[in-house]
């Protein structure tokens, strides 16, 4: 995976937002995960068809970060979500 | 407790004393038990209400282990909403393949468009309405061949709904109600047709293409018709129920207070409407247009139903009773309520082993107390 990759989120996951944290919920297997307010800010420009390195451009203007910073953190979440099933690579 | 809980979900806690020494474990209970977790943790969450209630604070614990508990406890809400999300859909997409119509009846509609976010609203089942039992049937059989299985209901007269469930991943069990008449009562069975619901009715895009819900006026006399019904079986204002009333009392255009009075004169229910008015009013201190109040007033001591005697088990019975028409009518009803099958009385009581006989026992035991209690309360 790489950051011009665009991340697809599957049928069968879905999300709340739940006061500051994101549900996600895999109703494949009845799993459920939780991410805190920088996941789920990542989860949701995720969810409006953003490639991974739009998300860190759009978040480094909101968070007190660098680029490197963002750019690592996005991949290893990414990453984490991919090897759970929530999200998958777009074509 | 249940006050503070109407004040914060109303958004207005300073209007209510919180209840001294209660823990954050004893509200959120209290939450649950008027299913409204997702809402007091959604008040909770906003920033210039938290600042407003935390200094005025008098729990027995740190405010932050109060909003704490209730995020927890809204988690499962919240997973509980995607669950019934992803099988309306699934049932909306069967439904338009094997062509019936339906409408999203209660939570299973109002969530979606009337509350800000699903979750708000805590919802345990799926609630459809069909135009006739042989679609209701027809249904059915799609579910069972997907999975479901057919819960035992009563009788025809006595319950207008077929009843299905299936348990989904996670082992959470998933209910659908099929209904085919707007009210599970005789009382109110045939207040609305099945085509005027659906003409007012509204598209639900935010659940799935082709869903639809009762319009705005519908779906607040259909909630105050159910609250009527849970009362006459002792079930009492839950804070979520009166809440849907509100939420639709917020939304309602002018117009839609005099279609909403007018429609409740016209149907014979404006007592009825009126008394769930005032409750879901005086809860959470909305003030009502005395103009629409009025009207519904002066209507409703011409109805047949007393909405005074709401919670009389007694008194709904023997409505229910003479609101059939014809002598045959009469006696299956009596027949359907007093021999409940064997099946239907074991998951009622939750006693697999019991024997025909002993469970028709306990189940007259259990009336005939429920007969003096009301004596005795009188």
């Amino acid at each position: 995976m790489n950051l011009c990759d665009k991340l697809i989120i599957p049928a069968q996951v879905m999300a709340r937002v739940v006061g500051n944290e994101t549900v996600i919920l895999d109703l494949a297997n009845g799993t459920y995960y939780g991410l805190d307010l920088v996941g789920a800010r990542v989860w949701q420009l995720i969810s409006e068809n953003n490639s991974l390195l739009q998300i860190c451009d759009e978040m480094v203007l909101e968070f007190e970060t660098t680029h490197e910073v963002l750019q690592h953190d996005v991949l290893t979440l990414a990453q984490a979500l991919l090897e759970r099933k929530l999200v998958g690579v777009s074509d | 407790m249940r006050a503070w809980l109407a004040a914060c979900v109303a958004g207005m806690p300073a209007k209510a004393v919180f209840p001294l020494l209660t823990s954050p474990e004893q509200l959120v209970t209290a939450a649950q038990a008027e299913d409204v977790v997702g809402l007091v943790n959604w008040r909770l969450q906003q920033v210039s209400f938290c600042s407003g209630i935390s200094t005025v604070w008098t729990g027995a614990a740190p405010f932050a282990e109060f909003v704490q508990a209730f995020s927890i406890a809204a988690r499962e809400e919240a997973l509980s909403s995607m669950m019934i999300e992803s099988e309306s859909r699934g049932i909306i997409r069967l439904m338009a393949k094997a062509g019936i119509p339906s409408l999203m009846l209660k939570g299973s509609a109002l969530a979606h468009w009337a509350y800000t976010q699903p979750h708000l609203r805590a919802c345990s089942d799926v609630d459809l309405l069909v135009p006739s039992r042989e679609d209701g049937e027809a249904l059915s059989a799609q579910l069972t061949a997907k999975g479901y299985e057919r819960v035992k209901t009563l009788g025809d007269l006595v319950a207008y709904e077929l009843l299905c469930h299936r348990q989904v991943a996670g082992g959470w069990n998933l209910e659908v109600d099929i209904h085919w008449r707007l009210a599970n009562s005789p009382l109110f069975a045939n207040v609305f047709t099945f085509d005027e619901l659906m003409k007012d009715s509204i598209e639900l895009p935010k659940l799935a293409p082709g869903a639809r819900g009762l319009g705005i006026v519908h779906a607040f006399i259909h909630a105050c018709l159910h609250r009527a019904l849970n009362l006459s079986t002792g079930t009492n204002d839950k804070l979520k129920w009166l809440y849907d009333l509100e939420v639709l009392m917020e939304l309602f255009t002018p117009e839609q207070w005099k279609r909403l009075a007018n429609l409740s004169v016209g149907k014979g229910v404006a007592g009825i409407v009126s008394d769930a008015l005032h409750v879901a009013a005086a809860t959470f201190g909305r003030e009502l247009p005395a103009q629409w109040m009025g009207v519904m007033l002066r209507s409703q001591g011409n109805e047949t139903l007393d909405a005074r005697r709401l919670s009389d088990w007694r008194y709904m019975q023997r409505k229910s009773f003479e609101s059939l028409p014809g002598f045959f009518q009469k006696i299956r009803w009596l027949g359907q309520r007093c021999f409940l099958s064997h099946e239907y009385l074991q998951q009622l009581y939750g006693k697999k082993e019991q024997s025909y006989i002993r469970l028709l026992l306990w189940r007259s035991s259990r009336l005939m107390l429920r007969c003096l209690q009301l004596s005795r309360i009188r």
